[in-house]
């Protein structure tokens, strides 16, 4: 009775063991044992699924040496407690280098195990979080281009002529550093003179400004780009080294040690104005289409600025203008008027003793003439302020 | 102590008409003619003497030294309580008109030409009635 009921034990315990080492190899995640030294001597099937490495580059190896530098020292401690008996549980969040060689998120579980002749065991069950950690990057890197998308509106709404300048440099500085350039600028079109000019520029720390060498570059040294522009398109080059070395761009580009740039056109309708642009000199950039977004939005913005100050400008102009006739009328126009008067006067009261009568005449005659050519004058300035100048 | 009269105005014609027009309606025998608003303040720098009086007739509109800078400059001068000034300009400017009362030398603002009337105002001012027509 005691042989069978004995045999049975052992049926029972190896069925047990069977059904674990079958929920084990099951699982989806990774599953490791660890020895006393840190070492894998176990590791599920799914450690070649999810982590991209065969048994022969696991068991045996230490855990530690899939784990990033700067994680490595104090996850090894607590790997260590938990092989060692001094601790017994352990939740964690760490980079591991998988097959693939990238370094992925997990989150892993660890637990005090006791092995044959109470030797101590760590057991991990590791779970990859990459996707649900990039999503919430993500959401945060959407959250901060709202923000910067709802502090660029509120900015330059109703901005005041003299706060533009230095709010421009703020906003280059703030875009320049979220998405990590080197260089930000803006540019604007000169198609009379056909020149480019650089009109606002920010640096990274340790960059060399350009804008002093870029104050006329000839648009028919970039017609590709210029072209690009007008047609409302965004000019991306991700690798400046991959356009042909003769390619004006490029002999541009390449003595500003700049590796990848991007520059969005500020359209105004159909005409542009300019453009702003993004330098990478330290890495190769590959411009994300919400970064391309982000300096659509700010470009533009720069327009609508542009045109309200253009406005603005058009209507200080012709304040100006008024100004100046009222200017004219007031003193150039009433000076010879006055002394003709005067003269007159001077005459009629027949005492005269300071001057002689042909001085008289003569003051009167000139007071005419300059008269006649100050109205001449004020009537061109009418003209141009009605817009009638090119009869002139 | 002497009361004397400076005329001011860039046109030399303007100014022999003025001067006609000072002395022979009497409010002063030996008025002085300067050109511009420099040589008027170094006129008065070189001879002031504790007690003398100015009456200035001075045009706004003048190269170099323009009224306006005259008047600026005279703010900063000890004497300048000494000074008074009769505006004769060509301008009918409002804005010039209200500018000359920021000056207290400014007794006057008259738009040219001069005539009888505005001497006779300068005459009867209360700050220098009996005054002007004894400066002789």
């Amino acid at each position: 009775m005691s042989n069978r009921t004995h045999h049975f034990g052992d049926a029972r315990a190896n069925q047990d063991k069977w059904h674990y080492r079958y929920i084990v190899e099951g699982l989806n995640d990774p599953i490791f044992i660890l020895d006393s030294e840190c070492q894998i001597s176990y590791a599920n099937k799914a450690c070649l699924a999810v982590l991209g490495y065969g048994p022969d580059e696991l068991l045996g190896h230490s855990f530690n040496k899939f784990l990033h530098k700067e994680e490595a020292v104090e996850i090894g401690k607590n790997l260590a407690g938990l092989t060692q008996g001094t601790g017994h549980e352990l939740h964690i969040e760490h980079r591991l280098l998988t097959g693939n060689g990238n370094w992925e998120v997990f989150e892993t579980c660890g637990k005090s195990l006791s092995g044959q002749a109470d030797q101590p065991l760590g057991m991990l069950h590791l779970r990859n979080i990459t996707k649900q950690k990039q999503t919430g990057v993500d959401l945060k890197t959407q959250a901060r281009l709202l923000e910067l998308l709802m502090d660029i509106s509120t900015t330059y709404i109703n901005i005041p002529l003299d706060k533009l300048d230095s709010s421009l440099k703020k906003s280059l500085e703030v875009l320049g550093k979220y998405i990590g350039a080197d260089r930000f600028y803006i540019f604007e079109y000169d198609f009379k003179q056909n020149i480019s000019r650089n009109t606002y520029e920010w640096c990274s720390d340790g960059i060399e400004p350009e804008i002093e060498n870029l104050q006329s570059i000839p648009l028919t040294e970039i017609t590709d780009w210029v072209e690009c522009h007008q047609r409302g398109d965004i000019m991306h080059i991700p690798d400046v080294f991959e356009l042909p070395i003769e390619n004006g761009v490029r002999q541009i580009l390449e003595p500003q040690e700049i590796k990848s740039m991007i520059a969005v056109p500020m359209m105004d309708e159909k005409q542009c104005l300019g453009f702003v642009g993004l330098d990478s000199v330290r890495v190769q950039h590959c411009y994300s289409n919400a970064e391309k977004k982000l300096l659509t939005v700010f470009a533009n913005m720069l327009v609508s600025i542009h045109n309200r100050f253009f406005t603005l400008e058009a209507l200080y102009m012709q304040n100006d203008k008024f100004k100046q006739i009222a200017w004219m009328q007031s003193h150039l126009v009433r000076a010879p008027l006055a002394r003709m008067m005067g003269l007159c006067s001077l005459l009629e009261r027949g005492k005269y003793s300071e001057v002689s009568k042909p001085e008289i005449l003569e003051g009167i005659n000139r007071s005419a003439n300059e008269l006649d050519q100050i109205i001449r004058n004020i009537s061109k300035k009418t003209d141009i302020l009605n817009g009638h100048d090119k009869y002139i | 102590m002497k009361q004397e009269l400076l005329i001011v105005d860039d046109e030399y014609i303007i100014l022999l008409m003025h001067k006609t027009i000072v002395v022979e309606e009497g409010l002063h025998e030996s008025p002085h003619i300067i050109m511009d608003g420099e040589l008027a303040l170094e006129y008065i720098k070189d001879n002031d003497e504790p007690g003398n009086a100015y009456l200035v007739l001075l045009d706004i509109n003048m190269p170099g030294m323009s009224g306006w800078a005259f008047l600026d400059a005279i703010q900063a001068q000890e004497w300048n309580s000494r000074i008074h000034v009769a505006i004769l300009t060509s301008s009918v400017n409002a804005s010039d008109r209200i500018k000359a009362t920021e000056y207290p030398q400014v007794l006057a603002y008259i738009e040219k030409p001069l005539i009888n009337r505005h001497i006779l105002e300068i005459k009867e001012h209360p700050k220098l009635a009996g005054y002007w027509n004894k400066g002789k």
